[in-house]
């Protein structure tokens, strides 16, 4: 049996189920949060979930649990199973980074995306000007012994992991590299002076700051601030003692992404770290069963999504395939038992992407929230109009009458429902817009 | 203080343009690689090291360590802006400062002493005053009394609770951590540098490591002050092979080279070119090969740029426009873990193997074992010139079935034009393309998508640059036709205010190899490199000299010596 069919058969690497142990037997769990990124954006067509056809210009919400599975939106099915998890939002714009003037859309859009702030155009590149939402949350949550967060890519994710204004942080896309950060243990000899080596090193950084001009001692600053906190991480990391499965090799987008869900699912168990971003790069057409010309989804489809209907079922076809990667995250969540139920209970995973769609159109998004179960009111889909704010967005022949709701206000709901007491994520308001705009604030249809 | 370096500070009435302030930078992936390779005398031959071959817990080659890259700025490394420290690079750095701190104690000049004769006592002594020696070539300089006084203590600490070679690892480790290794830390006020901070810079720039015993000796004798000691400093640095890899190196960095293994190229388009043995398998069970195949074919075009620009820098004319222009490539055979080989003739077509010593080599990617072995050739002048025609370049270019025009364009006009293409006007509505034959060439492809008028105002410069390489597919392999007719690679280019015509690559190279914007682009892109400011501006007046001169003789190697002789490069500016 090749390692497709093996993997298959064992329901994503039955494994998954040796690892890790029932770390909290009451639910004092600790909450998770799972970002994933996405390229090239959705198509309307294929992602409308509305099975009572209720009117656009109104807002409403519809249960998703009892509804057939060709009543949730094509791009979505992969996830009927897990519909009561879900919260569909649709009726979310990407505002802020509408109004942004400088710079590629695509960098643009996942910069905003994440950060919820304006793009730094650099010369030929942008850097961010806001910590990423993962990183946010990793502050506020991450326990100081273990790793903070985990960063993965996908066959070339986008850098959308920022801890703050221009500190782009890098994405591991090789599971085995990320295997040996999580379990490679550091338990060789002399492992018990790793504490006074790195005193030393401290001592050092301490005695060379004051002769430092002021930008250059903030950098050593901060180098000295990771070694500290590396102190602790690597003492807590040895502690915990957990044996996590080894990952098979992965040679294409499916495989790469389970890959790496089973070990953000075993480091989670674990509790080696409780915030993780897998940047999902594009799906090679070849691997979606299209053969376009070059054989690049971007180049070939992603543009024409609004035109062409061939490009739109490739587009749609490419949410799909990465709605079905999601999926097979959430089983190997709910593979592992924990408190009165499992991981995914405790877990919150935030789907978006970088444009609204291939057009780098910004106006329709399709954010998906899965799980947060403890804060949110889920199994639903909630619609805003398309129109709610009054800020046109750039679509196909022009502009549209107004804006779906900020998405930063989405950035903001998910981190309330980590624990943080925020009211802003990235920009609390952009008060120069045509129309001043407030971005604070969650969302309480989402409760 | 010179009169020179007074004037600068004053600003007010000067002929000389303050040489400038830089931000303090840390070593890169790569120099902190050769700097643990030289520190403690590493075999540095890849991936086979006999005593120490693997990092037991990942398995994975332990030397060149894989460090996170740095965020490249302008497409190179080493530039402050771009070297964001993460937890993951503290971890790395940590785990690197283990791995390696365990070479230390029979590392070649190590001990100060015969360790083998000696009691206790003598041991213990010799072992101080080795470490303290370590200390001095790690942090490149002589240490301070108060941290001669620091390192002592801890070694004092170290060694009554773990004994004397113990501590020593543990020292070692703890060095390999510290502030002044990792970082070009530059004392002092704007003035001369400091002489110990000019010979990490000088080793820094040539040679990607730090400086060996004769430069440290240099500084310590106060003989790297005068232009003329530089010089002659410079000559002999040029002279070792370290600089051939780092002039490699520079140029992999700036030809775009560090995304080229991550491409996704077809199987189904290629393979029966490329590795005709895979075309009859299961197409899932030959994946896991075709990417070993890839892999290896790479592998070999990236040594094959390194191998043209060292042996047209250092062994041949030396020239930007031996650079740009010459006619020489190394082709071969790459072994894939004995399960397939691959040829790079097959990119090829119509290049003569010549006499000449068959470059052999091994690479291990953490998944196959490759065999190398390649030969000097010489490509048809109608077909290739120079280094922007081989392969690598080309295929970092790509998309999956065939080559990528507008990226290809994009980076003639920066890269080696320093023109920033620009981004795509926000919202830019791709109308889309008139209904083409099935039959289209890729060319008409792009013809077609950008013809609007908001695309035009770019692109009309832009696709001629990328259309001139038309006739490499994406793995850089030479071809005639594209959807079964004649590739069309003409076009017009506009250089140094006029506009003129190309028949193809070739002609374009020879077009630009002549030209003052892209002599001037690539001297100020090594002033950039050299100084770790990626901000430099083409017409930056520190530099006129050097890109004049450049301008007239295009020496290369005569561009390194005139930038290490700069005032930039020798003094220390205004603060920031």
């Amino acid at each position: 049996m090749n390692r497709r069919g093996f993997l298959q058969a064992l329901g994503l690497g039955g494994a998954s189920l040796a690892f890790g142990r029932a770390a909290w037997s009451d639910d004092a769990s600790p909450r998770r949060l799972i970002v994933i990124s996405s390229t090239q954006g959705t198509v309307p067509s294929g992602c409308t979930t509305n099975p009572a056809g209720l009117p656009e210009e109104v807002p409403w919400s519809q249960d998703l649990t009892g509804i057939a599975e060709h009543e949730l939106a094509e791009a979505l099915r992969p996830l009927w199973a897990h519909r009561d998890r879900m919260l569909v939002l649709d009726g979310v714009s990407m505002i802020s980074a509408e109004l942004d003037a400088a710079g590629d859309r695509h960098q643009k859009g996942w910069l905003h995306a994440w950060t919820g702030s304006w793009a730094d155009f650099r010369g030929g590149s942008l850097a961010a000007t806001a910590p990423s939402l993962d990183q946010l949350v990793a502050r506020a949550i991450a326990r100081p012994d273990r790793l903070p967060s985990l960063e993965l890519s996908v066959l070339g994710g986008r850098p959308v992991c920022h801890a703050g204004a221009g500190q782009q942080l890098p994405l591991e896309e090789d599971p085995s590299a990320v295997w040996a950060r999580l379990f490679g243990g550091g338990s060789g000899p002399l492992a018990g002076a790793r504490g006074s080596v790195l005193d030393f090193v401290l001592g050092e950084y301490d005695a060379l700051a004051p002769s430092l001009a002021t930008a250059d001692r903030a950098r050593l600053d901060d180098h000295m601030a990771l070694v500290r906190q590396l102190e602790l991480r690597l003492a807590g990391m040895a502690q915990a003692g957990c044996e996590g499965p080894e990952p098979l090799a992965s040679f294409d987008h499916r495989t790469r992404f389970e890959a790496h869900a089973e070990l953000v699912a075993a480091a989670f168990a674990c509790d080696l770290t409780r915030v993780a971003t897998i940047s999902l790069g594009d799906v090679p057409t070849a691997e979606l069963g299209l053969t376009g010309a070059s054989g690049d989804i971007h180049a070939d489809y992603a543009h024409a999504v609004h035109e062409s209907p061939a490009a739109a079922a490739a587009m749609i076809a490419h949410h799909r395939y990465q709605a079905a990667e999601v999926a097979a995250l959430v089983r190997a969540l709910e593979a592992v038992p924990e408190g009165d139920g499992t991981l995914m209970d405790h877990t919150l995973i935030v789907w978006g992407n970088e444009v609204g769609d291939g057009w780098h159109g910004y106006h329709r998004t399709l954010p998906v929230l899965i799980g947060g179960g403890w804060s949110f009111s889920t199994g639903r889909v909630v619609h805003w109009p398309w129109n709610s704010v009054p800020v046109p967005m750039a679509v196909p022949g022009g502009r549209s009458a107004g804006a779906g709701i900020p998405h930063n206000r989405v950035l903001v709901g998910a981190a309330r429902a980590m624990g943080l007491d925020v009211d802003h994520v990235g920009l609390a308001s952009i008060p120069d817009a045509e129309v001043p705009l407030d971005l604070s604030g969650s969302l309480q249809e989402l409760s | 203080m010179s009169r020179l370096v007074l004037c600068s500070v004053l600003l007010a009435s000067c002929a000389h343009p303050d040489p400038g302030a830089v931000p303090l930078r840390r070593l890169t992936p790569t120099e902190l690689n050769n700097t643990l390779r030289d520190l403690l005398g590493l075999s540095g031959d890849g991936w086979y090291d006999e005593q120490h071959p693997y990092d037991e817990e990942s398995g994975a080659v332990a030397w060149p360590w894989a460090f996170t890259p740095d965020v490249p700025v302008d497409g190179m490394e080493g530039m402050a802006e771009g070297q964001v420290v993460s937890p993951v690079f503290a971890e790395q750095v940590e785990r690197a400062a283990t791995h390696f701190s365990t070479y230390t104690a029979t590392a070649p000049r190590f001990w100060v002493c015969e360790p083998e004769d000696l009691d206790a006592d003598a041991l213990s002594a010799c072992a101080h005053e080795s470490v303290l020696k370590l200390a001095a070539r790690a942090w490149r300089r002589p240490l301070t009394k108060d941290e001669t006084e620091r390192l002592t203590l801890a070694f004092d600490a170290w060694e009554r609770e773990h004994g004397t070679l113990d501590a020593i690892t543990l020292a070692s480790r703890a060095l390999l951590q510290t502030p002044q290794f990792l970082y070009l830390v530059e004392d002092g006020a704007p003035g001369r540098r400091e002489a110990f901070a000019l010979a990490s810079r000088l080793s820094y720039t040539l040679w990607d490591s730090m400086p060996d015993a004769a430069l440290f000796q240099a500084a310590d004798r106060g003989h790297l002050g005068s232009e003329r000691e530089v010089r002659r400093e410079v000559r002999r640095m040029l002279a070792d092979p370290r600089a051939r890899q780092a002039v490699a190196h520079f140029h992999r960095q700036w030809l775009g080279l560090d995304g080229l293994q991550t491409r996704r190229t077809d199987l189904a388009t290629h393979v029966a070119r490329y590795a005709p043995d895979l075309a009859t398998q299961d197409p899932y069970e030959a994946l896991e090969l075709w990417s070993g195949a890839l892999n290896g074919l790479r592998s070999a075009m990236l040594q094959e740029v390194d191998l043209f620009v060292t042996t047209t820098v250092f062994d041949g004319p030396g020239t930007f426009d031996a650079l740009l222009t010459g006619d020489r490539g190394w082709v071969g055979t790459v072994d894939v873990d004995g399960e397939l080989t691959v040829d790079t003739a097959a990119l090829y077509p119509g290049s003569t193997v010549l006499d000449g010593p068959v470059v052999r080599s091994e690479l291990y990617d953490g998944n196959y074992g490759y065999g190398l072995s390649l030969a000097p050739a010489q490509h048809p002048a109608d077909r290739r010139a120079g280094v922007l025609t081989l392969a690598a370049p080309l295929a970092a270019r790509a998309h999956p079935t065939g080559p990528a025009p507008i990226l290809r364009g994009a980076f003639v006009l920066d890269r080696v034009l320093c023109t920033s293409p620009g981004s795509p006007p926000d919202g830019a509505a791709l109308t889309p393309p008139p209904d083409l034959p099935a039959d289209a060439t890729g060319r008409e492809r792009v013809e077609a998508l950008t013809a609007p008028d908001a695309c035009a105002a770019c692109h009309r410069t832009l696709n001629p640059l990328g259309f001139a390489f038309e006739a490499y597919d994406a793995l850089g392999g030479w071809r005639d036709t594209d959807a079964g007719r004649p590739v069309d690679s003409s076009g017009t280019v506009v250089l140094d205010g006029e506009a003129v015509a190309f028949d193809d690559a070739v002609g374009l190279a020879g077009l630009l190899a002549a030209s003052t914007r892209a002599r001037d682009c690539y001297a100020t892109r090594w002033a950039r490199y050299a100084l770790g400011d990626a901000s430099i501006a083409l017409d930056d007046p520190r530099f006129k000299a050097v890109r004049e001169r450049f301008r007239a003789d295009g020496d290369v190697r005569g561009l390194l010596e005139e930038l290490a002789v700069t005032e930039a490069f020798r003094f220390r500016g205004g603060a920031l």
